[in-house]
């Protein structure tokens, strides 16, 4: 099933990944954020080494994971929040807030709909809608889940409504909005994935 | 068959019949229309069994008495508030309950045929969609608040809960994850 594989791309990846993720966990802005946030990549990296044998990816899912974890590193070592980009295109697009957790819950969509996709299709025997519905809905899903476990997590760790409620900055709307960062970022890839697999 | 339909009609007469917010009413039956929509195009090729159609039906009941009185306002959730002390009305949650559990019956039913290999991953697959239709409920409803501030805000029924939408996914979520759990002990002991 993994197509496009070359011998020295997963340790390329592995070893650049490891690297920065290491990197991060230095001058970080708040090191109890980071451990936190870092929670969520610990999961995922033994999720991935866990089951590269029984559900192998291609070389080009194993780089999107890496690149999506790299971006929630950065948010992990700045907290989310401060993180200088986000302050950098808030002028630029005339923004209310530091959107760059938005940007990081839509590349959630969009860079973990293949893996996702590679993963699920080998257990779908069905309609092709399904097949590509099935990245839609985990992804989302997973969005939803997080939200919650995030929500209650502030409440557990920040019992002050003012202090929990600085996460969303002020939007009232935040986990609508970051869950439909999710749904569209995994739309354009499963778009993508669908017209390329047309093409094959 | 015919019966279903007839006693689902019914049930959303009645609810119609002195509805407390029409525009309301509307709203919260859109929702029902697609659902449906959805059974009645899949009867053929994706039948439910008698306890699927039953848990549909208990679901409708207990949608259109929130959709009847607008959720913030249905009695049995005042009594609750009342006896249990809570902020706010709380029968909204115990629908978003409901609902996980008859979304997860109707999703086992209508694919487990589509699955193969590991049982676990159709297990991860109705969770994911129990938790996307949850989050695209929330999500419609906060557009509906930004196209109809007024109707909008009842329909969205956050009722000043901060957390809503994430206390509105975790129910469905709960309902979703017990009764994962009832088909999982239920499949080991046959």
């Amino acid at each position: 099933m993994p197509r496009f594989t070359v011998s020295w791309v997963r340790p390329t990846i592995s070893a650049v990944f490891v690297a920065l993720w290491v990197a991060s966990a230095f001058h970080t802005v708040d090191p109890g954020v980071w451990l936190l946030e870092n929670v969520l990549t610990f999961l995922a990296v033994g999720w991935v080494v866990a089951t590269r044998k029984a559900l192998p990816l291609s070389d080009a899912s194993y780089f999107l994971i890496a690149v999506f974890l790299l971006m929630h590193e950065v948010g992990a070592h700045y907290t989310y929040e401060k993180v200088p980009f986000g302050f950098w295109i808030q002028p630029h697009f005339k923004l209310l807030r530091n959107d760059y957790d938005r940007m990081v819950h839509f590349c959630f969509g969009l860079l973990l709909a293949l893996p996702c996709y590679e993963s699920m299709r080998r257990f779908i025997d069905g309609p092709r809608w399904l097949i590509l519905a099935t990245p839609l809905m985990i992804l989302t899903g997973f969005s939803a889940f997080y939200e919650i476990a995030e929500a209650y997590a502030n409440l557990v760790l920040a019992p002050y409504t003012a202090a929990a409620y600085l996460s969303l900055q002020g939007d009232p709307f935040d986990s609508q909005n970051d869950m439909a960062s999710a749904v569209a970022g995994s739309i354009i890839a499963l778009a993508i994935i669908g017209v390329v697999e047309r093409r094959r | 068959m015919n019966g279903l339909v007839v006693s689902w009609l019914l049930i959303i007469a009645v609810s119609l019949a002195g509805a407390v917010n029409p525009v309301v009413w509307g709203t919260e039956n859109a929702v029902v229309l697609v659902g449906c929509l959805w059974l009645f195009l899949t009867r053929k090729s994706r039948p439910l069994s008698k306890a699927g159609y039953l848990s549909c039906t208990l679901f409708l009941i207990m949608h259109e008495v929130g959709a009847h009185y607008t959720y913030h306002r249905v009695p049995l959730g005042y009594w609750l508030q009342s006896v249990l002390g809570r902020p706010r009305n709380d029968y909204d949650r115990i629908v978003h309950f409901a609902c996980g559990i008859m979304l997860t019956v109707v999703a086992w039913e209508s694919f487990r045929r589509n699955f193969h290999g590991s049982v676990l991953a159709f297990y991860l697959w109705v969770f994911s969609l129990v938790m996307w239709l949850s989050a695209l409920y929330e999500i419609v409803e906060a557009f509906a608040i930004m196209l109809a501030p007024g109707p909008g805000t009842i329909f969205m029924a956050t009722q000043g809960d901060n957390f809503d939408s994430q206390n509105d996914m975790a129910c469905a979520m709960l309902g979703c994850c017990l009764t994962l759990l009832g088909i999982a002990i239920s499949r080991k002991r046959a």
